[in-house]
């Protein structure tokens, strides 16, 4: 006769207990028998057997920790015991509701912003393609280009090449790795019927470009090879987010035209829902306009040689490359033609005089295609997921404090229980599945916080990196994520009260006082200092943000952003003139100038403070050297508010025609002029430049950097006029008042430039801000949550232990002593405890705030003001904790104590 | 012994079935499914889990008791029969059973109405 299957049935029989082991396995096995008599021994008799075993043992886990009715699961009696203790109910699900939100958030934007993949067709095949240049690499001029670190080698990969050297790596490509061309445009002035003009960001894209990545279409067709020829008239397929926003989600959008800087374009197709271009944001824009590679003359002239095509041109960089491996043999081999081809193509142009066999080809993983908001937002999100276990440990401590007490509570029902027969299991049912329900609900509480608290975190993580949109969704991945983390905080908080409290002994031998005290106490007080000692980084953490917070908001910028505005103009999207350019400019200022309310307005290159600079090297007395420079308007210094050192401010006068004159901050006046600047000269591009006024220093790139070597110079002085800012000092105006005027003065000026990026100058300074500030209100929030369950479990401890000493107590006060020696025993006990979280809780700060790093301003890591602070915060709660069920029971009758008894 | 197409038992009829397979003879676990699923002709499975449970369940209300004995191939195994009490709890619920049955079969076999 063939034996049941070995490993099964000893597992089986390791895990039934005594009892029923010969029982349940030899009546098992006499049915193997009979089955394998009729159906053979074959595998799906064994799969048979496995799954009666299977069944047996979840019978039996049930049987021995459940409920002693199945059916019911006693859940009706459990809701009863909860409802009438409202005060253990509500804290117990808060406290759950928010660690379990806050893990749950992090999830959530973590999953977005750190692993979704682009929607296209098998992510998983498309490859950024990038190159390593041999050395000895010159004479190119890149528009756009990119670098990253090579996985393999640790050396600089590039992006961009050449047209020419894109078509030579075209031909080397081919089945089992297709590639296509594309390359960004940051912004196009797109005029939709009789609509004022949009900007909207894109692309330039090759014919193969929509098929290579695999986009679905919602509408029409997409870009195609046939739409390359110079000579075919201008198309464009738009982003499902842009038909929405500029043409209504017109369902007859196909076909219609519009206005692409100026010059008449057809739509041929939406993208699909949810694909918005190679990046959702952050330093590359998402892409709303995708046009093929030959109309980069008319979307971005700025690029185009003077002395002819761009696509002729063998050293100007502009074009990315991505391709789809649909067989990684084959792909091999491309990537070598590839490489050659590469090496050929830098030979023949002259940009490589050496030796150029250190040129690779280097695929890339392109499943989520430019990946810039992940290297951004990558170290806060690590920050958040600590603080959020930390959140959630807090929450399952004090849970746990608290439903220890209530199991000591309720010994005497447990007793009685284990007397009638309850195995050890049946016995610590109630509390688990009080514990469960509790959690199942602070579970449901949680996915309501994450909801909200997702959008709004993923939001504040992304400020100012314009990815508006991520969408933040609640589907299956994050409720099972969800389930997880509350599974796992039912288990951490109910297991161990659970198996405390069944540990009682039987009724019999129970005395009314309660029996176990010492053995079950030393986890109570385990319990309550890795409670405090796991909150009080939360609030020493709490602590350094707020500060920084606060220390950021009072540096001085150097000028007055209040009542100052700001917006960006190009008018290189509607004319390649550049004197029809300077035209527009001054007519934008005029008009602003009269609009009711500005008291003057000027032209500024970069907005301070915005992150964004300009730098150029400059030789002062033949000693070459980098400042940074900004290009600015007429009421410079009225507008922004910066006070004149020395000398005179840059006037209308200072244009191309004149001298070449510039401003420049003291910084720049006393590390390169030796503090006398003033009439001096320097050479830039070889041009002899005067220093015609000194202005008082102000940050320029972000709050956090110090005020460097700066100069100011004049904007029609530019060889290349690009994107400028307006800035507007209007103050005392309202901004939904000022806003539409501002609009209004540049329409009437130029009809068909878009205005982008309106804001107020305090605007810009709070976004500056904005990341800090998120993480010292989310702080703050956990800090608070945590002293008052650290209030709460104290204050539990403390009650317990003083009502646990009141027979003995009341004795003693009945003989004559005196209560407030009694209590402070009580009292000293709880500060104890205290003290020991608070050394450990301090001593884990000292070693984990450095982590906040880059997140604090104007004091260390281990900031001792902070640390005492939030000590004495700690201390604080504690005192009040334990004071006040001490003072309660020391104002009691001794003789009602005894008389409870 | 969970045929793949055997009908599902309602609740609470497994106790009941138990107890008059029981009312045959002493049997151990296996032989009372067996049993069962004899004399129902094959349609009546079942579950191991829901066996030991059920019989559990007796044995706690006192319904059924078991001693350790030996099978006809001499293999040790626990048998069950019924007390007295689950003597009178067979016929009762028996009882019940059949004249719940006979209502429920008569309204079932009303042909419809016509008009």
């Amino acid at each position: 006769m063939t034996r049941p299957p070995r490993l099964v049935e000893a597992v089986l029989g390791r895990l039934l207990p005594r009892d029923d082991r010969a029982e349940i396995l030899g009546d098992l096995a006499e049915r193997w028998a009979d089955r394998v008599a009729r159906h053979g021994p074959g595998i799906r008799s064994r799969l048979w057997y496995t799954r009666q075993a299977v069944a047996l043992l979840v019978w039996l886990v049930i049987s021995r920790v459940g409920p002693t009715d199945v059916r019911t699961l006693e859940l009706v009696p459990a809701l009863r015991r909860l409802a009438r203790s409202p005060g253990f109910t509500s804290v117990a699900v808060l406290s759950l509701a928010l660690g379990i939100g806050a893990n749950t958030t992090v999830f959530g934007v973590l999953r977005v912003l750190l692993y979704t993949p682009l929607e296209v067709e098998r992510p998983d095949e498309l490859r950024m393609i990038y190159h390593a240049r041999p050395d000895g690499f010159d004479g190119v001029t890149n528009y756009g280009s990119s670098q990253t670190a090579d996985p393999e080698t640790g050396g600089s990969l590039h992006s961009n090449v050449s047209y020419p050297l894109y078509e030579a790596l075209r031909r080397a490509a081919g089945p089992g790795l297709e590639i296509a061309g594309f390359s960004f445009l940051r912004q196009v002035a797109v005029v939709v019927a009789d609509q004022p003009a949009l900007a909207a960001t894109g692309k330039l894209a090759s014919g193969e470009y929509f098929s290579t990545l695999g986009v679905r279409m919602a509408l029409g067709r997409p870009l195609l090879p046939s739409d390359d020829d110079p000579s075919a008239p201008l198309v464009a397929v738009i982003s499902h987010g842009f038909w929405h926003r500029a043409f209504g989600a017109d369902p007859s959008v196909v076909g219609r035209p519009m206005l692409l800087n100026g010059v008449r374009a057809e739509v041929v197709g939406v993208t699909a829902e949810g694909f918005d271009g190679l990046s959702p944001g952050g330093f590359f824009p998402r892409t709303e306009v995708t046009a093929p590679l030959a109309a980069q003359p008319i979307l971005q002239p700025r690029w185009t040689p003077p002395d002819g095509s761009l696509f002729a041109s063998a050293n100007r960089y502009w074009i990315r490359v991505l391709g789809r491996v649909t067989d990684s043999e084959e792909a091999a081999g491309r990537v070598e033609a590839m490489g050659a081809a590469l090496r050929a193509g830098f030979l023949q142009s002259g940009v490589v005089t050496g030796d150029p066999s250190a040129t690779r080809v280097r695929l890339l993983d392109g499943s989520r295609g430019l990946d810039s908001l992940r290297s951004e937002t990558e170290r806060p999100l690590a920050i958040l997921t600590g603080i959020a276990g930390l959140v959630l440990l807090v929450a399952c401590a004090n849970v746990a404090t608290l439903l220890l007490a209530r199991g000591h509570t309720r010994r005497r029902e447990m007793a009685v229980r284990k007397a009638l027969g309850g195995r050890r299991g049946q016995v610590a049912w109630p509390l688990l599945l009080e514990c469960l329900v509790v959690t199942l609900a602070g579970a449901g509480l949680g996915v309501a916080l994450a909801v909200w608290g997702t959008g709004f975190v993923g939001r504040a993580l992304t400020a100012g990196l314009g990815a508006g949109s991520v969408a933040f969704e609640l589907d299956l991945p994050l409720l099972l994520a969800t389930a997880g983390i509350a599974l796992a905080a039912a288990l951490g908080s109910g297991l161990l009260p659970a198996v405390r409290a069944s540990a009682v002994p039987p009724f019999g031998s129970l005395g009314s006082r309660g029996a176990g005290a010492d053995g079950r106490s030393w986890i109570g007080r385990g319990l309550v200092v890795t409670q405090i000692a796991v909150s009080v980084p939360l609030v020493v953490g709490a602590g350094l943000l707020v500060r920084s917070v606060g220390n950021l908001a009072s540096v001085d910028p150097g000028f007055d952003p209040d009542g100052l505005a700001v917006f960006a103009l190009d008018p290189s999207l509607v004319t390649s003139e550049r004197r029809e350019a300077e035209r527009i400019f001054d007519q934008v200022l005029a008009r602003v100038r009269q609009t009711p309310g500005v008291r003057s307005a000027t032209l500024i290159e970069n907005v301070l403070l915005s992150g964004w600079t300009s730098g150029i090297g400059i030789e002062v007395e033949g000693e070459r050297t980098n400042i940074l420079m900004n290009a600015v308007g007429p009421d410079f210094l009225a507008t922004m508010g910066i006070p004149l050192v020395e000398g005179r401010e840059l006037g209308a006068d200072d244009d191309a025609a004149a001298e070449w004159a510039v401003m420049i901050n003291r910084s720049a006046a006393d590390r390169l002029f030796g503090g006398r600047a003033l009439g001096r000269t320097f050479l830039r591009d070889g041009r002899e430049v005067r220093v015609v006024g000194v202005v008082a220093d102000t940050r320029y790139q972000s709050l956090r950097s110090e005020a460097a070597p700066t100069m100011f110079d004049p904007w029609s002085q530019r060889t290349s006029l690009g994107r400028l800012h307006v800035a507007v000092r209007a103050p005392g105006v309202a901004w939904a008042t000022l806003e539409p005027r501002l609009h209004a003065a540049v329409a009437e000026a130029h009809a068909g430039l878009p205005v982008t990026e309106v804001r107020t100058q305090v605007r810009q300074l709070e976004d500056a801000m904005r990341r800090e500030a998120v993480f010292a209100e989310l702080l703050s929030l956990f800090g608070g949550f945590v002293l008052l369950l650290a209030y709460v479990g104290l204050h539990g401890v403390t009650s317990y232990s003083v009502s646990r000493r009141m027979p003995e107590m009341g004795v003693r006060l009945a003989l004559g002593a005196r209560p407030r020696g009694l209590l402070g025993m009580v009292v000293r006990q709880v500060l104890i405890l205290t003290s020991l979280g608070l050394a450990a809780g301090l001593a884990v700060s000292w070693i984990a705030t450095p982590v906040l790093g880059s997140l604090l301003y104007g004091l260390e890591p281990s900031d001792p003001l902070t640390f005492g602070a939030a000590a004495a915060a700690m201390g604080l709660v504690a005192v009040i904790a334990a004071s006040l069920p001490a003072w309660r029971a020391a104002t009691t009758d001794p003789l009602r104590t005894l008389g409870a008894e | 012994m969970s045929g793949d197409d055997s009908l599902p038992l309602l609740k609470g009829t497994l106790d009941l079935l138990i107890l008059k397979a029981l009312s045959f003879g002493e049997l151990h676990g296996y032989g009372i499914a067996s049993w069962l699923e004899e004399r129902s002709g094959g349609s009546l499975g079942v579950d191991d889990s829901a066996l030991y449970q059920a019989l559990h369940r007796l044995e706690a209300r006192r319904l059924v008791e078991a001693r350790w004995g030996r099978t006809d191939t001499g293999r040790r195994a626990r048998f069950y029969r019924l007390t007295a009490e689950g003597t009178r709890e067979l016929v009762e619920r028996a009882d019940t059973w059949e004249r719940y049955a006979e209502s429920v079969g008569a309204i079932l076999a009303l042909s419809p109405r016509r008009g």
